[in-house]
């Protein structure tokens, strides 16, 4: 029985073999990276999974046009930041609430452990309230740990407006660390 | 253990444990093959854009000349539903090559906004609204001065907010806030003064237009109802599919159904639903109408609807955030933050496209072209003729 892979090399010419390779490779290399990033962005694992393979079927398309193969994992992480974005702007909220309340505090636990998860929950409900691009700017930061000059080429602003947005994102966080206690 | 203070190290902290979290519910194998699988149509799909860009001028003259897709040939002064199924759309419009944005602007606004939308501009004021911070900040278009600024408290930033229409000399904005138990209302402002009126409270609101018979808004779940702005009351109300947005095409307010994906249209003067179309893998989220047509949102970019004959008669690969008309009739939008087209607003080619960046909405009046720049948060003006060279 022939698998998916030998049918596709024995299909298709050298480019096309090339191409669904190389694009194959990269997301085996960033899918999980990037789904996570998304879901921050988003704050549901489908729809920032959705967004991840719209960002590769992208990349797929122009990769015949793209010069430096080497910038395709910048060129994905990009269109991925521009999807989540896009898909915040589609929604009838201005924001969204990722965190799932369903989830039970466990009161067992020692103290300082249900003063931790409370903390991480406050702040990621505070992340779900910035404005998007705070966002962006927070989790480009403190997840993926890229630098100012990264986060901006990754989001076309200058690195002063990153340096804006990371410190509205953080004095927002922190005040509304200090109302929790 | 003790909780950092440092938000920085807590962040980090927090981030990395929602990663953790996520990480589990990943199925990368599964997701590769829901990719390979779109290859070859992908593939085709690019062969095609790659062909149309390098015969532009001849793709052109074919887009002009695309086949309607005709869904169903019946009249349109009775009521009908079209089959639902697949539809088979006409293929997207080309692309034009893009350039650099002229230097056209003529003005910005010093508002530190977050989420600005400049919906109207009356006489020489530009109305914004910042549907984050919720603001309505009026500004003189003769030197980009605030006039004022007025605050109509969405609470948690969960507000749905619809857009600002005029009429009789009212300013109407829609907000609803009944996630967070604040309610619903079509807010009311003096068109001359930026004077705030008596809101009219509903049951949910969000969508609104303008008509021949009045303005139309939702007042609630599947209701719309006609406006005495004038007033601040409801006049009349009747059922009808609305989502995001309401539009005015043949007369017919048209609104949609997500659940079906049909658009239906109703007669605001009897609120008698008279035609409805289904059409899969569309949206509201752009709904512009020209008078006849509308143009909507589709899974792979625009497609253009004649409301007459219920045929889809052209479509763009091109999605931008919203669609704003000027005088000549072309269709403005902003496309991926990066490229402010003009479409032709019969074939949906992209007659012109510059390059922008971090722009996010456009709002055509006159010869001004508003945009808002989510970078800074400010709304520059450009002028128009400026940008088209006449």
């Amino acid at each position: 029985m022939t698998n998916q892979s030998s049918y596709v090399a024995l299909t298709y010419d050298a480019p096309t073999r090339d191409r669904n390779a190389a694009v194959s490779e990269l997301f085996v290399a960033q899918h999980v990276r990037l789904v996570t990033l998304a879901q921050m962005l988003v704050g549901d694992v489908a729809t920032a999974e959705d967004i991840v393979q719209d960002a590769f079927a992208s990349l797929y398309r122009r990769w015949t046009w793209l010069r430096d193969k080497g910038a395709a994992g910048g060129y994905v992480q990009t269109a991925v930041v521009n999807g989540a974005r896009t898909h915040l702007r589609k929604r009838r909220h201005v924001s969204y609430v990722p965190v799932d309340d369903n989830v039970q505090i466990e009161y067992a636990a020692a103290d300082a452990d249900l003063l931790r998860k409370e903390t991480h929950r406050a702040l990621l409900a505070g992340l779900a309230q910035l404005p998007i691009r705070q966002r962006e700017v927070v989790v480009l930061r403190y997840y993926l740990d890229q630098s100012e000059q990264e986060i901006a080429e990754a989001l076309s602003i200058s690195r002063g407006s990153v340096k804006k947005h990371a410190s509205r994102a953080l004095a927002a966080l922190g005040a509304r660390l200090e109302g929790q206690r | 253990m003790t909780v950092p203070q440092d938000v920085e190290t807590l962040l980090r902290e927090t981030l990395g444990e929602q990663a953790a979290a996520v990480r589990s519910q990943i199925n990368t194998s599964q997701q590769l093959r829901v990719l390979t699988a779109r290859f070859p149509a992908e593939r085709r799909q690019s062969r095609a854009r790659g062909g149309a860009v390098a015969i532009a001028a001849v793709a052109a003259a074919a887009a002009a000349a695309v086949a309607l897709v005709q869904l169903s040939p019946t009249s349109h002064q009775q009521k009908r539903e079209l089959p639902a199924g697949r539809i088979v759309l006409p293929n997207p419009a080309p692309v034009v090559g893009g350039t650099r944005l002229p230097d056209a602007q003529i003005g910005w606004v010093d508002v530190n906004f977050t989420a600005p939308a400049p919906d109207l501009v009356l006489g020489s004021v530009l109305w914004v609204d910042d549907k984050h911070d919720g603001t309505i900040t009026r500004v003189d278009t003769h030197n980009y001065e605030v006039l004022g600024t007025r605050h109509y408290s969405p609470g948690e930033q969960l507000a749905a907010v619809g857009s600002m229409t005029r009429t009789a000399g009212i300013v109407m904005l829609p907000v609803d806030d009944t996630a967070a138990h604040q309610g619903a209302a079509i807010l009311r402002f003096d068109a001359a003064t930026g004077r705030e009126l008596a809101p009219i409270r509903v049951q949910h609101a969000g969508a609104i237009v303008a008509t021949t018979a009045g303005v139309v808004a939702q007042v609630g779940d599947g209701r719309v109802g006609i406006v005495n702005a004038a007033a601040g009351t409801i006049m009349r109300t009747f059922t009808m599919p609305v989502d995001r947005q309401l539009a005015y095409a043949d007369g017919l307010v048209w609104g949609w159904n997500d659940a079906t994906s049909t658009l239906v249209g109703v007669d605001p003067a009897t609120g008698v639903e008279a035609r409805s179309m289904s059409l899969p893998g569309f949206s509201d989220f752009v709904m512009q109408s020209d008078g006849v047509a509308l143009v909507l949102s589709e899974s792979q970019g625009l497609a253009r609807v004649d409301t007459r004959t219920g045929t889809v008669t052209a479509t763009s690969a091109e999605s931008p955030l919203n669609l704003s008309r000027d005088g000549a009739g072309r269709l403005w939008g902003i496309v991926d933050g990066t490229r402010l087209e003009a479409f032709n607003p019969t074939s949906l080619r992209v007659v012109r496209t510059y390059w922008v960046q971090g722009l996010d909405l456009v709002h055509v009046s006159g010869n001004l072209l508003i945009v808002t720049d989510r970078d800074t948060g400010n709304v520059v003006v450009y002028a128009l003729d400026r940008i088209t060279g006449g």
